[in-house]
């Protein structure tokens, strides 16, 4: 509402003016870095995953002697790299990166948020190794096993908490909407992911009650996490790749507080005419529903700035990226509420369209928005252009295509898979080769992501190589050099 | 390592870095919008009043509630005896000894509190169902004198038992009297298979209440 | 919104209400429901699993059985499933009280299991699908589970084992050799015959049927028997539904 200098909002924390967004940038460059590297690594091993899940679904012979390469094992596994290699990580990297600057402060924890990222690659690690090896907990979504989730909350803690310093430590007046977003999903994650592991996992309650807890951490995950990260990144990337100003603040948190209030209360109508009492499932229906008023409110916020500037937002490849994600988000919101009316649940429940309705919010919503987010964010902490620059407007067609693809191949096959299911005479095998089509183009999909996250993790690796050839080269051959230039200062 | 200078050109369009994204007014909240939410938080409330059971744990289908549920739960044996009775009493009893089980004065003596009914076994009704009574009787020390009609050829065993567990459980009425079993009747109807006419209230006294 | 802990606040209000109004609250509503005593056998129903069953869950779940498959049948206003043949009635909350963890599944890219135990398949029937579940279903999508088997040679001529699986006539069974199935398959077929959600109690009771609702008693002429018919007829559909079919 008012600008950093005025007198009216004077900066809360600090007197000093904001640090330049070149210190900002150096103090992130080695916590970000590792977190948007990791995360690229993941995105990639996702995709492979996800492509050899697909696989798996409509050609199930492949790798059959191989216990660990069943589709049960490997489908957790996929879902789970993405959500906590992928998903964790980016968002963790951008969310550091972009509070950063947006309050002006320089980073501080380093060398905690680097041991953190260790500790949470290694975590995650051994719990997808535990996964393959049988040891995955059952509770779809909360499969990690015990120990690997505890290792991932330490690794958490350690990232988690420096984001919320450098709040604190903020030099400018108002905050930006962008954190407040932020801010939530810090703190929704690890109380979503600890309450959901305690009662549906580690100290189970009777029964239903478990699926109860594992659809409340679900549908938290989707909106706390990914629907808060998607929006706060597309509403940092969009006015600031246009230098439009957000047109309006009080609607801003308007959105923010609809989301945070109805949001987390849907997630049992996946259970829906199942074994929850037809309260939880009615409840389910009416917060999703209602959760589409967020969506248009963060919709009428971010069309004025896309409308006034969509030259300059498409010129880079992260304005694309951010528009298309937070389509995706908004086409999620849609889809889900119109998923929740009984005529259409009755189709839909059970089928591929459940799968591409998670795919949407998912690699469509969150992932997009990330991988823009990941490539305008990279090469400013690393300090040097990704090297193959012609290779992100790629990513993006792969990626959107691949997004497009597995929603429509998956929707439509869904339908056609519903429909059969509700035809009593049509014998299950039958409906079975209905849908095997369409969870071949799913196939398709995955593999294009995976292409498009070689496409990112190529291009990270690349430049995090040539800026280290570009420090240590000089120093080596100074060191490597004859010693004339030594001999010279001994005398 | 030196600070970087050179911002990278993926920062923005024209090549340099924007400043950081700010707020400002240039739109309101629509009224549309306010309007629809309202709208939709009632529908909210309307449908989980329709589709919420209730907040009942037990109910499950969509749109029910914990009636509809209670509703398909099958009665007990005892219940079901009761209703039957029920039936019976409106076919055959209620024309003479009315609905509300009183009777009417000076013509047909009452079922409720009648000191004929609430006694400790149905020997005497049963014989009174089976086969009718005549002349006079004294109930509740009012003295009647009518024809009751014999039952036995219309009511099987399972139908006397039924109607005589229905008037003398009937707590409506004011009776609390035990129930009486079809092989309590059928003992009495083989008992008394050659008996053409009705009883006299005499004879039944010379009876015991039961067994 | 310029105060960082309103924030907090805030959105930890949020995240609780929701977890006490959509785990919590329900746990203290009805986590402590009763298991159901059957009175014609005197048994509880959900049944304890004896402990081969209990070790093929473990299967079941290490292998991500309920990816593919659910476990809940939905009821005949909301779904074909009833008419599928994959349950008499509903699943409710009550038929999982034993389950640890509750393997629900949200796809059905393989048929429902909830009943599983009370249809009409036959233990080697159950072993094929898991061995090959093509040899039964041409272009199914089911996976074959082959480490759940030992393929032991077998001499030209010599009869497989009793223990072995009999493959379907015409079936493209392996050639020389004997299927034995491993003790996980013991144990998982042993879990999946256990799955039957089908006792009949206080939620679930069928609607009344339309035949047992009519009554002769329209008229004072109805004769006698009818009514006979019906005393004895109400309590004995009491009883047919309370058994276990």
């Amino acid at each position: 509402m008012s600008s950093p200098a005025s007198p009216v909002s004077p900066p809360i924390a600090d007197p000093a003016p904001p640090a330049s967004p070149g210190e900002i940038d150096l103090s992130c460059r080695w916590p970000v870095g590792l977190l948007l590297f990791c995360a690229s690594g993941w995105l990639l091993f996702g995709g492979v995953v996800g492509a050899l899940a697909a696989i798996k679904l409509h050609a199930p012979g492949l790798l059959a002697h191989w216990p660990m390469f069943t589709y049960g094992r490997i489908q957790p596994v996929a879902w789970n790299a993405f959500v906590l290699g992928f998903g964790l990580q980016a968002g963790l990297g951008i969310a550091l990166w972009i509070m950063a600057r947006l309050s002006g402060a320089t980073l501080v924890g380093t060398g905690s948020i680097i041991l953190g990222t260790l500790t949470w690659n290694a975590g995650l690690k051994l719990g997808l190794l535990s996964v393959l090896m049988a040891g995955g907990t059952g509770m779809e979504t909360l499969e990690l096993p015990r120990f690997a989730v505890i290792i991932l909350f330490v690794g958490y803690a350690l990232i988690a908490a420096w984001p919320l310093v450098v709040f604190q430590r903020r030099r400018r007046g108002d905050v930006y909407p962008s954190e407040w977003f932020f801010v939530a999903a810090l703190f929704s994650f690890p109380w979503l992911y600890l309450a959901g592991n305690c009662l549906a996992v580690w100290y189970p309650l009777r029964g239903v009650l478990q699926a109860a807890a594992q659809a409340w951490f679900t549908h938290g995950l989707f909106i706390g996490w990914f629907g808060f990260l998607t929006i706060g990144v597309a509403l940092y990337l969009l006015p600031k790749i246009s230098g439009v100003a957000l047109p309006s603040r009080n609607l801003a948190g308007f959105g923010f507080w609809l989301l945070a209030v109805f949001g987390f209360w849907g997630g049992a109508q996946r259970y829906f005419a199942g074994p929850l009492p037809a309260y939880l499932t009615a409840q389910g229906v009416v917060a999703t529903v209602l959760t589409v008023f967020p969506m248009i409110a963060i919709g009428l916020l971010v069309w004025p700035v896309v409308q006034t500037s969509r030259k300059a937002i498409f010129s880079v490849p992260a304005g694309r990226f951010a528009v298309a994600g937070l389509g995706c988000f908004l086409a999620w919101g849609g889809l889900a509420a119109i998923n929740c009316l009984s005529p259409v649940r009755a189709i839909t429940q059970f089928t591929l369209a459940t799968v591409a309705l998670d795919h949407l919010l998912l690699w469509g919503a969150f992932g997009l928005t990330a991988i823009g987010a990941c490539y305008y964010i990279a090469p400013q902490v690393i300090g040097r252009e990704l090297p193959f620059a012609g290779w992100i407007s790629w990513h993006f067609r792969l990626a959107t295509a691949a997004v497009l693809l597995h929603v429509v191949a998956f929707g439509v096959g869904g339908l056609i898979q519903g429909a059969g299911l509700e035809n009593p005479d049509k014998a299950f095998i039958e409906v079975m080769r209905g849908w095997i089509p369409f969870a071949g183009m799913g196939t398709l999909a995955m593999t294009l992501q995976a292409v498009g996250g070689l496409l990112l993790f190529a291009n990270v690796v690349a430049a995090v190589v040539a800026q280290a050839r570009a420090a240590v080269v000089p120093v080596a051959q100074e060191w490597l050099t004859p010693s004339a230039p030594k001999a010279e200062v001994r005398p | 390592m030196k600070p970087v200078s050179s911002i990278p050109k993926v920062a923005g369009a024209a090549g340099v870095e924007p400043p950081e994204p700010k707020t400002g007014n240039a739109i309101q909240t629509p009224m549309w919008f306010i309007a629809l939410l309202g709208i939709s938080l009632y529908w909210g409330t309307m449908y989980l009043d329709r589709n919420g059971g209730g907040y009942n744990p037990l109910v499950f289908n969509r749109g029910e509630r914990m009636a509809d549920v209670e509703a398909r739960v099958p009665k007990s044996d005892a219940d079901l005896l009761v209703a039957q009775g029920r039936k019976v009493y409106d076919i055959y009893c209620k024309a003479c000894h009315q609905p509300n089980g009183r009777g009417v004065p000076n013509q047909f003596p009452p079922l409720a509190e009648s000191d004929w009914v609430n006694v400790d076994g149905a020997n005497r009704l049963i014989r009174i169902v089976l086969h009718g009574l005549g002349g006079p009787i004294s109930v509740n020390g009012v003295e009647y004198n009518n024809v009751m009609l014999p039952w036995r050829d219309q009511l099987s065993d399972d139908d006397i038992a039924a109607v005589l567990t229905f008037v003398r459980g009937n707590k409506e009425w004011g009776n609390h009297s035990g129930p009486v079993t079809a092989a309590e009747v059928k003992k009495v109807r083989e008992a008394t298979a050659s008996r053409d006419s009705n009883w006299t209230a005499a004879e039944l006294l010379a009876i015991p209440l039961k067994d | 919104m310029n105060h960082g802990p309103l924030l907090f606040l805030g959105v930890l209000c949020c995240v609780v209400a929701s977890w006490l109004g959509l785990v919590v609250g329900p746990h203290f509503q009805f986590g402590n429901q009763d298991l159901v005593l059957i009175e014609e056998t005197g048994a509880s129903y959900p049944s304890a699993r004896d402990g081969l069953a209990l070790q093929g869950a473990e299967i079941y779940r290490a292998n991500g059985c309920n990816y593919c498959h659910t476990q809940q049948v939905r009821g005949a206003s909301e779904g074909a499933d009833i008419a599928r043949g994959w349950g008499k009635r509903r699943t409710v909350a009550r038929d999982y009280l034993r389950d640890r963890p509750v393997m629900l599944g949200n796809h059905r890219f393989g048929p429902d299991l909830a009943n599983l135990g009370a249809r009409q398949y036959t233990t080697n029937d159950l072993y094929l699908k898991l061995y090959n579940a093509r040899l039964l279903h041409p272009r199914s999508v089911m996976p074959r589970y082959p480490y759940l088997f030992e393929e032991r040679p077998l001499r030209p001529g010599a009869a497989p084992s009793s223990d072995a699986l009999q493959f379907p006539e015409g079936s493209a069974a392996p050639a020389n050799v004997e299927v034995i199935p491993k003790a996980d398959a013991l144990a998982l077929v042993a879990y999946l015959q256990s799955l039957k959600s089908d006792a009949v109690f206080f939620e679930v009771f069928p609607p009344p049927q339309p035949a047992a609702a009519t009554n002769g008693l329209s008229g004072v002429d109805t004769n006698a028997p009818a009514l006979g018919d019906q005393t004895n007829a109400a309590p004995a559909a009491g009883a047919g539904a309370t058994s276990t079919p």
